[in-house]
């Protein structure tokens, strides 16, 4: 019981990145995310956006999300190595309203899988779960597909917000924050030890 | 002739309650309210989008419409000395020939009712447009013959394009024309330009036209502006976009040496740096994607295209390279990871448009140093740079072995490190200093 006295609170930042193509939602996602709200009048993304969330993984430990919402179509692909470089994490968001977008979700996990960071966590999600009666995709093909290698695997619906919060929490649980803290202590400490401080100017007068 | 409906945009009527407000008229007080009071700007747009918050905006808006008006009237008066017939109410199409005092006025600000026939004659649309007669409606007759992929991917962007602003969306349920214009002008230009189609960040660019424009002038603008502007960044690849980005960071080194700073000691910009675009460096996409639409408050983006229409592309790295130098004091004192949110929000602050062009074009700022032969040749060498670097790629990893790095760098010693490329630009002895360095690398390397 010890443990539980000197557990102090943890700090650690992660780099997400949303890929998916144009028009699943992945502005719409990260918006409910982030406020928790939902607009009918979205504008398309052009290059990439940048937002921050923080959550409280459990008691002791938060998490702050840096995300990049990058734009989805096809073409931007060839900037997509500069928003996914160094990313802890992505989520891969397809339409289960539109079969070819889940197609699109592959290969984005594809290509995350070859020049990604080795232990990037990937989540992959399917979008516009309030669209059930229009449903193209199914669970269960979605589903194998991640299980299969190893994703996280959620429906989501950005409209109603069912299911955000839950992935996101599921990316944080799996992310390394133990390692995080201890190299961020590490780079603190460097800087510190660089950066004459005001108190030591004074004592030494050599 | 086709049956294109007659085109929804109207500068005259659009912007009808502007007009009105000259300074010996009565009531013009009130009538500037009206336009706040109904939460829009004379555009369209709500104000509220504008991140910044409604009272800061209408002490803004109460000066600045002010100058709006004197500057109006100085027009009028450049216009009829250069033998135009013009008034306030008028709507030349023809105007006088460059000259530095017309530059001076252009970078004042055009009128707003004059923009769309200003940018038009400033870019030489008639000339195009007369030797086109009927190339427009030829393509909007066949429009629907469109691949199947652009034609989804424009219908996707048609209703994501301005849904604040009251002509693209007026709430009524039913597309406004606005919207039908704007679906035809980006099939047509995607059908005349298979090279680039349709990209996301067109619907901006186009649909910004048309607020000022007809539908067949935003047309031959779209061509224009990749001929004279944007060179490439919207082709398939992107490859121009990179390119872009590429020249900005050297444009940072050679004009803002404190952000530049800055930026390597916080970002990984190694010597591939314009290759691997650094992650500050990114942040800069959407401007030259859809010239700062989104990125800057509309009337800021208007004047800036008032700048771009009647100068060259060096005006879009001017004008970069002004918001980071008004940035420039926050810049340096804000911790790493808020530096992308940073840059993100900022521009959005800049409300009052000549606190930018000032930075941009007043001749004691170096930053109107910068000429177009400079970003031409600045361009021509970071093109090189990329294309020998893809050429060494390994097909399925972007790392480099330590000896095709070597090989590369080498070869663009050679190439760049001829002074007749480089000679008499302003980077110039920093990029010998720095090829200087690389040389005494990898020549302890060998
Ligand atoms: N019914 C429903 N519609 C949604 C949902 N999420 C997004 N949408 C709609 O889908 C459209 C596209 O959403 P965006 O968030 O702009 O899509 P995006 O993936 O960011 O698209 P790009 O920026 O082009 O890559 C918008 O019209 C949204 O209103 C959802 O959960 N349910
Ligand atoms: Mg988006």
């Amino acid at each position: 019981m010890a443990d539980l006295v000197t557990q102090e609170p943890r700090f650690a930042q992660f780099k997400l990145v949303l890929l998916g193509e144009s028009a699943v939602g992945k502005s719409s996602i990260v918006h409910r995310f982030v406020t928790d709200s939902f607009d009918d009048l979205r504008e398309s993304t052009i290059g990439a956006a940048f937002l921050t969330q923080t959550i409280q993984l459990d008691e002791r430990t938060t998490i702050k999300f840096e995300i990049w919402d990058t734009a989805g179509q096809e073409r931007y692909k060839s900037l997509a190595p500069m928003y996914y470089r160094n990313a802890n994490c992505a989520l891969v968001a397809y339409d289960i309203t539109q079969e070819s977008s889940l197609d699109r979700a592959k290969s984005w996990i594809q290509e995350l899988q070859k020049q990604a960071s080795a232990d990037i966590v990937v989540a992959l999600v399917g979008n516009k779960l309030d669209l059930e009666a229009e449903r193209k995709v199914s669970t269960k093909e979605a589903k194998e597909y991640a299980d299969e290698l190893g994703l996280i695997f959620k429906e989501i619906s950005a409209k109603t917000g069912e299911g955000i919060k839950d992935v996101f929490h599921s990316i944080a649980s799996k992310l390394p924050v133990e390692e995080k803290l201890n190299s961020a202590t590490k780079r603190r400490r460097n800087i510190d030890l660089n950066r004459p401080s005001t108190n030591n100017q004074e004592s030494c007068s050599c | 002739m086709s049956d294109r409906p007659v085109s929804a945009s109207n500068a005259e009527s659009l912007f009808q309650l502007y007009r009105d407000k000259s300074p010996e008229k009565p009531g013009i007080e009130s009538k500037r309210k009206t336009v706040d009071l109904n939460g829009r700007d004379r555009y369209g747009f709500k104000i509220s989008a504008s991140f910044v918050d409604q009272e800061k905006y209408n002490t803004w808006w109460d000066q600045y419409s002010r100058y709006l008006i004197r500057r109006k009237l100085k027009w009028v008066k450049l216009m009829n000395k250069n033998g135009f017939e013009a008034d306030e109410d008028s709507m030349p199409t023809k105007f006088p020939t460059r000259s530095e005092e017309l530059k001076r006025y252009v970078r004042k600000g055009i009128p707003a009712e004059w923009r769309g026939n200003a940018w038009f004659y400033f870019c030489k649309g008639p000339e195009r447009l007369s030797k086109n007669k009927g190339l427009y409606d030829n393509l909007c007759a066949k429009m629907d013959t469109l691949d199947e992929v652009n034609l989804e991917a424009i219908e996707k962007d048609l209703h994501r394009t301005f849904p604040d602003n009251i002509h693209f969306n007026d709430y009524s349920g039913e597309e406004s024309l606005m919207i039908g214009s704007l679906r035809r002008v980006l099939r047509c230009y995607a059908l005349y330009n298979p090279e680039i189609g349709y990209c996301q960040s067109l619907n901006f660019i186009a649909g910004q036209l048309l607020i000022f424009m007809d539908e067949e002038k935003t047309f031959w603008m779209l061509v224009i502006i990749h001929e004279k502007l944007l060179v490439d960044v919207h082709t398939m690849n992107l490859e121009g976009v990179s390119v872009h980005q590429g020249v900005l960071l050297l444009c940072f080194r050679q004009y803002l040496p404190l952000t530049w700073s800055v930026m390597r000691e916080h970002d990984t910009i190694n010597d591939d740096f314009l290759v691997n675009i650094p992650s500050l460096g990114i942040c800069t996409t959407s401007w030259f994607m859809s010239l700062f639409i989104g990125i800057l408050p509309v009337e800021t983006v208007l004047r800036i295209w008032d700048c771009l229409f009647y100068e060259d592309s060096k005006s879009i790295f001017r004008i970069s390279l002004g918001i980071f130098k008004l940035m420039e004091p926050q810049f340096v004192k804000t911790p790493e990871d808020e530096l992308y949110h940073l840059i993100q929000s900022f521009p959005r602050t800049i409300l009052n448009p000549n606190d930018l062009l000032d930075v941009c074009y007043r001749k004691l700022n170096s930053i109107s140093h910068l000429k177009q032969q400079e970003i031409q040749l600045c361009k021509q060498y970071v093109i090189n740079y990329r294309a020998k670097y893809k050429n060494l790629k390994h097909e399925d990893n972007n790392l480099l072995s330590n000896q095709e790095r070597l090989k590369l760098l080498q070869e663009g010693i050679q190439e760049f490190g001829k002074p007749r490329v480089l000679k008499g630009l302003r980077w110039n002895s920093r990029l010998n200093k720095q090829i200087r360095k690389l040389r005494v690398e990898s020549e302890h390397d060998i």
